[in-house]
């Protein structure tokens, strides 16, 4: 059952789930106008995916709360500078929390020796809270990732997720550097084309 | 030609911008690079829609106290002025002491900065900023020291010189022929350690276009390198806008 935002039926959904309908552009541009409750609503509308980005590329748990805190006190900060005709709301945000997530990662890593990281699958199951249609956007990214040939995966995945370099990932990978482009370039268009470029 | 392999490179780069893959240094400089080019622009942001969906694939619920830590640490958070002031709501009081005052980078210089306010408020907003309290430190003794070594900042419309002299713990900005930032936009320079950003010194040139900036109490880590970007009023804690110098 899909069901859209408009529909009474969909802010009965919410509620029940303890959040409120929501209108990501209206919060946001609520909140570069200092209103706090609609930057309220805007965490509640983002907190997932920036938590769950930030988590998989930081890994440690406390760290990945510690960065959605200054990742949302960017968004906070920044608000009035978001371009809609640039990027969604969402995307926006994704960078911003992706850019901190990595920063923190590779300022931790400059001392530290890098090769002892692993990579841990996170089981994650949908919460009450979470609606149908994010647990069918989620569904739907998994599957298009899935359906990428292994080594763009792969070089995505070190990339996107481990926050590595792609000087990094040549050397991880022991390939050429412009295959790591290349993966990584036709990995993205074709996960575009699997995702319809949302 | 070579306009087309100088595309086709800045489009692979444009994959790795997207997914965060280039090092702080060379995203700078990638960002620089399509500055001008909006069919460019508009790739890197498809090509960063993209990666978006990788997020969707990894959202998890936060901790339900997250939500309190996040709302109350806002609460005395200052927001930045939009790009294009006009856009931006508000009385124009408000707005002026707003985006006026200049957010000094440097933390052990809090008396520079109370002057800077003051030359700001007194209507010079058009000349720069320069300095004469920064511990008896001037340009000259900078420049004239034994020990100093010029590191030159190289950009499309600008070349300055950033004069460091270890014996006096200090360094100088100093340029000519600086174009003047649009609107209340402003130079930020940054001093870039281990791929990490810091903000330096935010300045404006005067306006026959010199710049002379002088930053004592300030020492250069080893391998640190140096860029100068557009940043709106006051400057940024990251870059935000277009490279414009850099040191090679």
């Amino acid at each position: 059952v899909v069901t859209r935002w408009g529909d009474p039926i969909a802010a009965q959904v919410w509620k029940i789930g303890g959040r409120v309908s929501l209108d990501l552009e209206a919060s946001l541009a609520g909140a570069a106008a200092g209103d706090h409750e609609a930057f309220a609503a805007l965490y509640d509308g983002l907190a997932p995916i920036v938590f769950g980005v930030v988590r998989r590329v930081v890994k440690d748990r406390a760290h990945a709360e510690e960065v959605t805190q200054e990742v949302f006190v960017e968004i906070w900060r920044q608000a009035a500078r978001f371009d809609p005709g640039r990027a969604s709301v969402r995307t926006w945000a994704v960078m911003i929390a992706h850019r901190r997530a990595v920063d923190r990662v590779r300022s931790e890593q400059a001392h530290r020796d890098r090769h002892v990281r692993t990579y841990v699958a996170e089981p994650a199951a949908a919460t009450p809270e979470e609606t149908m249609v994010e647990v069918d956007d989620r569904r739907r990214a998994r599957r298009a990732m899935a359906t990428l040939p292994a080594v763009q995966r792969q070089a995505l995945e070190l990339a996107f997720y481990d926050g590595l370099t792609h000087v990094e990932i040549a050397e991880r990978l022991d390939v050429a550097l412009g295959t790591v482009k290349t993966r990584i370039r036709d990995g993205l268009i074709r996960l575009r084309a699997g995702t319809g470029g949302r | 030609m070579m306009d087309r392999e100088r595309d086709e490179e800045l489009r692979e780069l444009l994959a790795l911008a997207a997914v965060g893959a280039l090092d702080r240094e060379e995203q700078v400089r990638v960002e620089a690079a399509i500055a001008d080019r909006p069919d460019l622009q508009a790739e890197l942001a498809e090509l960063e829609a993209t990666a978006a969906a990788m997020a969707t694939a990894t959202a998890e619920e936060p901790p339900a106290h997250l939500r309190g830590d996040v709302l109350a640490a806002i609460a005395d958070v200052p927001q930045l002025a939009p790009r294009h002031p006009a856009r931006r709501a508000g009385s124009p009081a408000e707005l002026e002491v707003d985006e006026l005052a200049p957010r000094r980078r440097r933390r052990w210089l809090p008396a520079v900065a109370a002057a800077a306010v003051v030359a700001l408020l007194a209507g010079t907003l058009a000349v720069i900023v320069v300095e004469d309290g920064d511990g008896g430190i001037d340009t000259a003794s900078v420049v004239e020291d034994e020990s100093a070594v010029v590191i030159p900042l190289d950009g499309a419309v600008m070349s300055l010189r950033l004069v460091h002299a270890p014996d006096v713990n200090a360094f100088a900005l100093l340029g000519d022929g600086v174009p003047m930032p649009t609107g209340d936009d402003v130079y930020e320079l940054w001093m870039i350690e281990d791929e990490q950003p810091h903000p330096v010194e935010v300045f404006r040139p005067r306006s026959d276009g010199a710049v002379e900036v002088v930053m004592a109490d300030m020492a250069m880590p080893a391998g640190a390198s140096f860029a100068v970007t557009i940043e709106p009023a006051g400057g940024s804690d990251q870059p935000t806008g277009a490279v414009v110098a850099a040191s090679s």
